[in-house]
This record gives structure tokens, sequence and C-alpha cells, in this order.
């Protein structure tokens, strides 16, 4: 089993090198010293304690949001909502945070989370609603509903949830008892961070040690045959989708009750709904595998601003190399596969016989 | 072809294999499932490079790096599933590839019209205007056949090309290849039943582990040698069936039918009833509504009409669960498409009937130590040969993934078992296996319903027979009183 | 007609041709089995490299060029990892999307430091004597060239889908490769083919969204590439529908964009509404397979909403950033109300080996 931990890890590890290379022949062409650029990225998001704060605090939405996708891809369901399912949570959350005042603070931090999740859930829902009652590929419905939270967040923060008497597109600080306690004073390294190793022992043990995490898996790998040992896959597929839902709209409840200002501002959710897709997808959809990739992340991230500064290279080099890790790991896949094709040799039978990819649909 | 060798990772499907094929006969390929004739046949219609060897054509040595090669060549291949676009109709799938004047535009009616001509030269009738999906399989085959002779194929491939079948449209198609080699044409024809190359090879080479055991005139032959020599050993086909005193009435069926999505009847009229300790075999033509009477027989389909009753007792509404409370099990046709998580482990595979009971697991939570303890059993009781219970299903051959299914769905002993061409693509010594499980459940008194293309399968171990045509039972006689001649008469449909 | 007029007639157009470019190519795409959810990002590309190209050239036909190219290449991206290392279609089109997002803003920032640039935008055309017909002469003769090319481009999809040997042998890529493959035409070749021209027309599309603004805004296509996608989905994959579909969430588009103008959402839009709706719920209802005699219910409905808004002509507006919303509302409501599936490209995201064993 060595072997395979072996070849799992470069087969994760590989991509974001190929990446990360391909980035620094970008950086050198756009006229940046590379090894300056890293430097810089390297100061700016592990440097000092603030810098290292900044960098911890981006895990908790990039390791969530990568269980989130994994949750729904187990099933072999595609939430490219996250986005959305995170402003819901994080709209709901605020909601609670400044109109339930005079609860005791765990009551309060926890309503706010909470409603963060059922937000979240509910949103979620309405694409496991379309997909599972009227067939909507829930890739497209997900996305229109982030689309639509987008514009509805920018309205809010400028209507009716707008700060009284200020013209920034942001709302009101929630109550102190509903925000986390800082761990680093002036930053957002709150403990909410606790929430991370939570989730990621939750959803492995969801996933591998009960029967519910069986019944996702096998409904991801083979619906018909779910179907045929009794699971009701199109259930077990919406509940995987709103399971994903609820997750992001905890990340959302965090970024507000465990942000920097604790308040809501336009875009708060900062993409983070799709970093973590890329996390996650680095990760080879392990649970595990998640932190590592996304504490690389947090450092691109974190870092980018910095360099930025310093070397006079645009920060949204960050994404360039996100999406090249993607079509790299895509492309890895394949060499992967490779290796794991080979049918064991066991005396007394031979191997099936390579049979054409789809049979004909016969007759009636 | 000379020396032909093909291996893929961890099997050498092909090895150093010839094969001469003479213009005006009839050469038959024959061996078992996995013996490595698809695999030769692939490689010499362009669709697999051969890691060595040669095919000469017209004793020219030919590179076939593509099917357009093996076409441009003369050679024309009817594949065990044909390849026909269902939506299109006949003419368009005859048009795919084929180069009119009016290139790159479709002329649709000139190849209307050469199809009417070929249909009436060589007694193959086809309407050019039909849409596939509305053909009957006869006629599709009829269809791939013509599609050779437009593109005045020379030399004639055809995989596996009965199981789909009824004996009399067999019948019909070896009247027509022998015309056609009569007309200087040369045929290859793939098989695993000994019968069809008796009938109408001149020659056949035979094939065993991807190496050729010899070519012999089947003229100077018989049955029992061509077995012995594509298995290796001498064969016994028959199985033991001891005798059972049959029980009460497992499963009854009244007046059962379906209706398609497009309205048509897929089952019409269907009642019989399979009694503890026997066997029902069902016969039929792959096609006539086997896989939608399994479907609605294990809930997973429900019926438009019609009652069923499992164990004497009518069920409502039957859906995959309750078709297992009522202790039923299901061995399906297509074991990747609907029997298997491929990508899921054996262990995962093996649990996946009964995970959610004890003691595999008490309240939601899986019991690592009595899943594994509970495969190990399942594994040795039922002969599946792996390494380990991690191994992705994926991994195991056919014949390893068909025993973790019958462990899966016979280890409790269901009283109730619907098996669907259960030895479909699996080698002999698997097919035995297979056969031995199935009547030992008949032994110890399940209820078997037996579905099957395979006439041998479906008379050497079912106790009653019910022939299947067009969604219908047509008849349903005991054992004794059937043979493969009245079987094959009532499959074609005549009373 | 209120806010029906030739004014939103033209505006309907202009917003529907990036959609008829991108959702034509993708027909073609889906038509062989290929799922490009990067069609976004391939726009996206399109939108900066079309800008790029006419800031550096000075020519708008340059800028469809690069445009053209800049799909053309994402594309082949998407086409090699899909097709030849068959990986898996929607996790690299999500890549794709990422990737011309970063890229994009990336090298406009790199490029475009300074001041906003603005360019100047191509003239249109106007038609002898048609542009002079009253009232919708103006609106539908007096466009930029390419709104009417992307109507030749959909009607070339077409003919070449439904005409040529092409078009059979992509047809039959999508439904039964094996087919294809065994009739002597290459799947590989076909899926490349129609990736390609996907890629490009998308990119052409993405085009005509920065050139006729003048501006590049990062991330601009704002989702446009995923209601492309819906609109073949809606038009089922055959090239009537997709224009229809285009034109539909054009048309709402082009709505919206009045309704953020109007203090109180006008009468002849709840007429719309009142009209539209109960016959979406007929149809809806007949893809459920429900066969209800609603026809008759659907008529009453329409008089008495009808009714019901004549007389109280409700004082209602939404705020601007709802009203932009529309497009996307309206794209979930008629994927919902009419199910699809049985149109489907069968093979459709399912990558081909002719040596993969299931």
């Amino acid at each position: 089993m060595g072997h395979k931990l072996l070849l799992n890890g470069a087969m994760a590890i590989g991509p974001v090198i190929a990446a990360l290379l391909v980035a620094g022949v970008v950086l050198a062409v756009a006229g940046a010293p590379p090894v300056e650029a890293l430097n810089a990225l390297l100061s700016g998001s592990l440097g000092g304690r603030i810098q290292l704060a900044r960098t911890l605090s981006f895990l908790l939405p990039l390791v969530l949001i990568a269980l989130a996708w994994i949750i729904a891809f187990t099933t072999k369901r595609i939430n490219l909502g996250l986005e959305g399912q995170i402003i819901v949570g994080g709209v709901v959350a605020t909601l609670i945070g400044l109109h339930l005042g005079g609860l005791p603070t765990g009551a309060h931090l926890t309503m706010g989370i909470l409603g963060g999740a059922a937000a979240g859930a509910l949103y979620a829902g309405i694409a496991a609603w379309l997909w599972a009652k009227r067939d909507v590929n829930e890739i497209i419905s997900t996305l229109m509903l982030t689309l639509i939270a987008a514009e509805a967040l920018g309205w809010l923060v400028r209507g009716p949830m707008q700060e009284p008497g200020v013209v920034f597109p942001r709302s009101s600080a929630v109550a102190e008892t509903a925000q986390w306690g800082t761990i680093v004073a002036n930053s957002a390294l709150t403990w909410d961070i606790l929430l991370v190793p939570v989730a990621v022992v939750a959803v492995a043990f969801l996933q591998n040690r009960t029967t519910f995490g069986l019944t996702l898996r096998i409904t991801g790998a083979n619906p018909t045959a779910a179907r045929r040992v009794g699971v009701n896959t199109v259930r077990i597929n919406a509940l995987g989708l709103i399971l994903s839902g609820a997750i992001a709209g905890v990340v959302g409840a965090a970024l507000i009750l465990g942000g920097e200002t604790a308040r809501m501002g336009d875009g708060f959710s900062a993409g983070f709904g799709f970093e973590g897709i890329v996390v996650a997808l680095v990760a080879r959809n392990n649970p595990f595998g998640a932190v590592p990739a996304a504490l690389l992340f947090a450092i691109l991230d974190s870092g980018s601003g910095f360099m930025e500064t310093r070397v006079g290279i645009a920060s949204e080099l960050v994404y360039v190399t996100q999406g090249l890790v993607i079509l790299f790991v895509a492309g890895a896949a394949y060499l992967y596969n490779r290796t794991r094709r080979t049918r064991v040799d066991t005396s007394g039978t031979t191997p099936d016989a390579p049979a054409t990819a789809t049979g004909v649909r016969a007759a009636g | 072809m000379r020396g032909i060798r093909k291996t893929y990772p961890g099997v050498v499907a092909n090895d150093d294999v010839d094969l001469d094929a003479y213009p005006g006969e009839i050469h038959g390929l024959l061996g078992e499932n996995g013996a490595g004739k698809t695999t030769l046949m692939k490689i010499l219609y362009g669709l697999a490079q051969p890691d060595a060897g040669t095919i000469e054509i017209k004793s020219r040595p030919t590179a076939l790096r593509s099917p357009r090669d093996a076409v441009d060549a003369g050679i024309g291949m009817v594949h065990q599933h044909f390849m026909l676009v269902p939506d299109m109709t006949v003419a368009e799938n005859v048009a795919l590839g084929f180069r009119t004047d009016r290139y790159p535009l479709t002329d649709l009616p000139t190849i209307s019209a050469d199809l009417t001509e070929l249909s009436r030269l060589h007694g193959l009738e086809v309407e050019p205007s039909a849409v596939i999906e509305d053909l009957s399989v006869g006629a599709r085959q009829r269809v791939e056949i013509l599609k050779l002779l437009q593109r005045s194929a020379e030399i004639l491939i055809l995989d596996e090309p009965t199981s789909v079948l009824t004996p009399q449209e067999w019948e019909d198609l070896a009247d027509v290849l022998r015309s056609l080699v009569a007309e200087g044409r040369a045929a290859v024809f793939i098989t695993h039943k000994l019968d069809e190359v008796m009938a109408v090879a001149d020659r056949c080479t035979v094939l065993r582990d991807g190496a050729v055991v010899g070519t012999v005139d089947v003229e100077d032959t018989d049955k029992a040698s061509l077995a012995r020599m594509m298995v290796g050993r001498p064969v016994v086909f028959r199985a033991t069936r001891e005798e059972v005193e049959p029980g009460e009435p497992v499963l009854r069926v009244e007046d059962l039918s379906l209706v398609g999505a497009d309205g048509a009847p897929v089952l019409e009229g269907i009642t019989f009833e399979v009694r503890a300790g026997e066997v029902l075999g069902v016969a039929g033509v792959d096609g006539n509504g086997q896989t939608q009477l399994v479907d609605v027989l294990t809930g997973m389909t429900r019926p438009t009409n019609g009652r069923i009753l499992i164990g004497g007792e009518e069920v409502g509404r039957l859906t995959p669960a309750e078709f297992r409370r009522r202790s039923g099990g299901v061995v399906t046709e297509d074991r990747h498409k609907t029997g298997l998580a491929l990508d899921l482990s054996l262990r995962d595979n093996l649990i996946m009937r009964d995970y959610r009971d004890r003691p595999l697991s008490t309240r939601g939570l899986l019991d690592p130590a009595s899943i594994k303890e509970h495969c190990l059993n399942l594994i040795r009781r039922f002969d599946v040969r792996t390494p380990s219970q991690q191994i992705r299903m994926r991994q195991l051959s056919g014949g390893n993934q068909q025993k973790s299914i019958l462990a899966r769905e016979l280890y409790a002993a269901p009283n109730l078992l619907v098996a669907s061409q259960p030895t479909r693509g699996l080698d002999v010594g698997a097919m035995e296996f297979v056969y031995s499980t199935l009547l030992e459940r008949r032994l110890a008194g399940s209820a078997l319903l037996l579905i099957s293309t395979e006439l041998d399968e479906i008379l050497s171990l079912s106790d009653r027979i019910a022939v299947m045509a067009n969604g219908r039972f047509l008849r349903i006689l005991p054992a004794g009183d059937a043979d493969a001649e009245t079987l094959g008469l009532l499959m074609g449909g005549e009373e | 007609m209120g806010v029906f007029d030739a004014f939103w007639l033209a505006t309907t157009l202009r917003l529907s041709t990036p959609l008829i470019f991108a959702s034509s190519g993708e027909l073609l795409a889906e038509r062989t089995g290929i799922l490009n959810i990067g069609l976004e990002g391939f726009m996206l590309a399109g939108a900066f490299f079309g800008f790029l190209g006419t800031y550096l050239t000075g020519s708008f036909l340059m800028g469809v060029v690069f445009a053209v190219v800049a799909g053309a290449m994402f594309a082949a991206a998407m086409a090699f990892l899909s097709i030849r290392l068959r990986a898996d279609q929607i996790v690299v089109g999500i890549g794709i999307n990422i990737l011309a997002l970063g890229l994009t803003s990336f090298v406009f920032r790199e490029v475009f430091s300074g001041p906003q640039v603005l360019l100047d935008r191509p003239a249109p055309w106007r038609w002898p004597y048609l542009a002079e017909i009253p009232v919708v002469g103006e609106a539908l003769f007096a466009q930029p060239g390419w709104v009417y090319f992307s109507l030749v481009v959909v009607a070339a999809i077409w003919f070449v889908l439904q005409r040529t040997t092409w078009g059979l042998s992509m047809r039959a890529t999508g439904e039964l490769p094996e087919a294809a493959d065994t009739a002597g035409s290459s799947v590989f070749r076909n899926r490349w083919a129609s990736t390609l021209v996907a890629g490009g027309l998308a990119g052409a599309g993405g085009s005509f969204l920065s050139i006729e603004l003048g501006v590049f805004i990062e991330g601009m296509t704002n989702g446009r590439g995923y209601l492309a996608l819906a609109a073949v989905i809606f038009g089922r994959w055959r090239a009537p529908g997709v224009l229809a579909a285009c034109l539909l969430f054009g048309a709402a588009d082009a709505l919206q964009l009045r309704l953020q103008a109007e203090a109180t959402v006008p009468l002849e839009v709840w007429l719309v509404l009142a009209l539209l709706g109960p016959a979406y719920l007929v149809v809806a209802r007949r893809s459920l397979r429900s066969h209800h005699p609603l026809t008759l219910t659907a008529i009453g409905c329409v008089l008495v909403i009808g009714t019901i808004l004549a007389v109280a002509q409700p004082q209602f507006t939404l705020p601007a950033q709802l009203w932009r919303t529309l497009p996307f509302v309206l794209t979930i409501i008629v994927l919902a109300g009419f199910i699809g599936r049985s149109w489907m490209p069968s093979t459709l995201a399912i990558p081909y080996s002719r040596e993969a064993d299931t």
C-alpha cells in the first residue's frame, strides 16, 4: 500500500509543480524575476504573524468548500454553485448576527452557523429539486443560482441591509455575541479554524464508515446497480447536493461571523466557491488531501497581493495557476488510470475479453 | 494473417496466430469466451494494431491502421453489437462513411436506389427509409450485410452473429452467406457454438488462450473433437440434475403487461408460476422483452397491468427493496451496467445488498470487522479468486465478477432467484461453476427463473421451459417434451 | 407597444448575437459528444483577445480573427485533454473557465495598466431600402455586420449537420461512435473539428461583447457561456430550436435593461406574462406526461389574470440588480418546463476509445 500512497502523492503534486513552473515562465516573460517573486509570495504569506494568520484563515473556506464539492461529487453531481450557497449562507448568518440580539455568545454564534447551513442547504435544494423532479442539469442551475445570488447580494448591501449612514456597500457589524473569538488580534484568524479538522474527519467518516456514505458511493459508481439493491438514487443524489450546500452555507456564515470586520460586504465570498473546487480536484476528492492542497492555495492567495506590490506582477496570476492545475490534474488522471488498468491474473479464469465501449440499444 | 501477437496489460490476447481464408469458403473461427477471437478480428478490421505479425490480402502485405484501410482493402465486418445508429434511417446508416458523386453533400436518393437494387439481388428485404430503432434484429442484420455489399466487400467477417437470431433467421443468414461466398467472396465466421461451425463452415480454426490449436476441415471432424480442441479437455455438457419434487408456488405472475415509453407494448399478457425447487427456463432471442420482464419482476419498472404474487402474497407496489425483503435475488444480464459498481472495491460490491442490515452495520454505522469476516466467507464459499478484498471490481476477470454477484445474491439463500444470461461472456470453467451453484439453489428449495438465449443452457437446467417472443410467453412446456428444434420454431414466433 | 418597441427589438438582436455564435458552435460539438462547460472561458478569451487584437491592429476584422484563434486555442486544450487523454470533460471545462478568467484578467492588467482604454466601435451596416422601412427598419436592418453573420453561421451549422456527409458522420459520432469508427470516419477527427469550431465561434461571440462596447471588463461574459449551454439544451440539440432559445434569452436580457429604467412595470409586460405563464404551465405539464385537459384552465387563467391586471394596474418595480437576474431566472424556468433528455446525443461527455473495456 506504500507504493499506492506514493503514486497518489505524485499524482497530486506533479500537476501542481507543473502549473507553478508554467506560472514561473509567465512571470519571466512578463518581466519579473521569478525567484524574487517567489520570495515575495512566501514572505507575504508566511513571513510574519499577521501574514501567517491571514494565510491560515483561508484554510477554512478552501477546505470546507472542497469537502462540499467532494460530498456532491461522490454521487457524481456537479455543484458549481457553491459560491452562491456561500452567499446565501452569509446573508442569513448576517441577519441572525444583526437581529437576534440578547442571546448568550455560544447560542447566538451557533444559531448563526446553523442558519447559514440551512440557507445553503435550501439554496442547493432548489437545484436538487430541479434536478430530481424536472431533469434540469445541475451544472447550469447551480451556476445560474450563483449569478442570481451575487446580484441579490449587490442589492442587499446597497439597499435593505446597508449600514445606515455609510456610502460603502456593506452591512453593519454583527453583534459581538455572534462573532468567533480571534486567535491573532486584528486578523481574520479566529477559532472557527477548529471547524477544519472536525469537518475533514466528519466527511471522511461519513464516506467510509457509515451506511449513508456507502449509499452515496454506490450511487455515484453505478446508479442502476444502486437502484437494484434498493437505493432511492434520486433522493440520494438530491441529498448529496443539499448536504454540499449546507457545508457551503457554513462557510458563508464563517466568512461573516469569523471575518476580520464581522460584516457583510459586496463580493465577500471572494471566489472561494470556485477555488475550493480546485482544491478538491488537486486532492483527488480525498477529504484528508484537501488540507495540504488548501494550504498551498492559501499561500498563493495570501501572498499574491504582496507579490504584486513588490515585483509589479498582477495577482491574477494565481487564477492562471489554478486553472492550469485543474487541467494538469485532469490530464494526469490519464497516466494514473494507465497504471491501474492492469487486471489481476488469477488462475482458473481468463480475464474478460475487452468489449466494445457501449452496447447496442436493442429493440423494444 | 501470419504470426499475429497482441498483448493488453496483464493479458496476451493473441499469440502467434495464423489464419487463412480463401475465396469461396466459409471459415469458422471457434473459441470460447476470452480465447482472443474478437481481438484477432479487431486487428483484421484495423480497430487494433498487432504487436507483431503481418496481414496479406490477395498475397499483398497490407497495413490496416484504421477501419478505413480495412474497408478500402475489401474487408467488411458485421459486429457482434450492430454498428447502426438507432435514430437514423437505413439509408443514412449506409451513407455513413461512404462517398458518392455529390460529396460532401449526402446523396440519400442514390444510396436508397443502390440498396433497393442490392436487396432485390440477394433477397435481403429492407426498406431504406425505415428508422433503425423500428426494425427487428433480423432486419438490422440484413442492413449490416447490405452495408458490406454496398461497399463491395470481398472478405466478410461475422462476429458472433447468432446470439440475436432465432434458429430460423440463422438458417436464412447461412443461406445468404453461402450464396455470397459462392460468388467468390470469403467469409470468416466467429463463434463459440460448435453446432454453427458444423452447420455452415467449410474449414475451422480453433483458438484457445490466444493461440491457434489447429485448423481443420469441418467434414473430417466431429463436435466432440472440436470441443476438446476448444476447451483443452473433454467436456461434459449435461449438468447433473437430481430429481426434486416441486413445492409451493413462490412466484406467480398473472396477465402482466408493460407499455414502452413510445406507447408500443413491450410485455403482453404474461402468466406463469415458479415453484420451490423448480427451474423455469425462459428461452428466446435477445430483445424480445426479457430485459423488461426481469426489470418488472425485480421492481425496477412498474408494470402497466397485471398481478405479481411472491410467496403466495400479492405485492401491491413492487420496488427493488420490496423484492429483496421478500427474499428475492437477481443476477442481471449485463453485470457491468446493472450488477456491479466497477470502480468500487470487491468488498463494497459484496456487501452492496445487505450493508444496511445487521450485522454489517448498526444504526447507520458500518462494522468493519464483521464486514471483513462476511466477505472472507463469501470469497471462500463462492471461490472468488482475488488477491485482496480491496481490489477494484474492474480489475477482476469476468468469471470472478460473476461469482461475486452470485455470492452477493445467493449467500442468504433467497427463496426466489431471477437469473438472466448468467453465463454470458464466461469461459467453460466459470460456466460450470455457475451451473452447479444454480442447481444447488434448486436442490435447496429455491424457485429459479432462468432467462437465457442459449438453448443448451435452458435445456440442461430447466424443469419447465417457456418460450418468449415479441413480449409474450408463447407456450410453457415440461423440459421432457422440449428439444432444440421445437424451441427454435417457437422462438421464431410460430405457434 | 410600450417597452416592446423597435429599440427593444434592436437590443434583443444585439444581445442574442454572442449567444447565437457560441450556441451554434456548441451545438455542433455536443452533436459529436463533446460537452464544453468551458464555453464561458472560450467566450471570455474571445472577448479579451478580440479587444486586444482590435487595439493592436486598429482593425475590427483582425480583432475578430484574434478572438476566433484565442477561442480555438482554448478549445484545443479542451480537445487534447478530453479526446486524446479522455479526461473528464466537466472537470476540464471548469479548469478552462478558471484559466480563461485568470489569464485574460492577468494579461489585461499587465498590458492595459494605465487608464481605461476605450476603442471606437464598428459602424453598423445599413441595408439599402430595408433600413428605411418605418418602425422596424432601423432596428432590423441597421445593425453591426456580425449580427447578420451570426444568423448565417447558425444556418451553416444546420446545413452541415443535416445535409452533408460530414454532418452525418458527426451525428453518428455523438450517437454511436463505434458505428462512425467502423464505417471509416474518424471519431477523433470529428470531435476535434467540432470542438475547435465551438471554440472559434464562442471566441467570435465573446469578441462581440468587448468590441461592440469598445471596452474590456474583467469577467465580462458574466455567465453568458452557461446561457449558451442552456440554449443548446432548451433548443433540443436542433439548430432552429437553439436559435429560438438564444433569441428568447436575448429578448429577456433586452427587456430587463428597459425595465431598469422604468418607474413601474408597464401593463404590457404583465399582459405578456399573463399570456406566457399559463402557456408555459400547459407545456410543462405535458412534458411531465400528465394528460389533464389544461387548455381550458389556461384560457381561463389568462382571462382572469388579464382582467385583474387591467383593472389594478399594479405599481411595482425591482432594483436594477434584481432585474439583471431576469435571463438567469428565465433560463432555470425554461429548463424546468421542457424536459428534453431524450433528444440529447447519447454519448455526450463520454470519451471514446477503440480498445476500451467497460
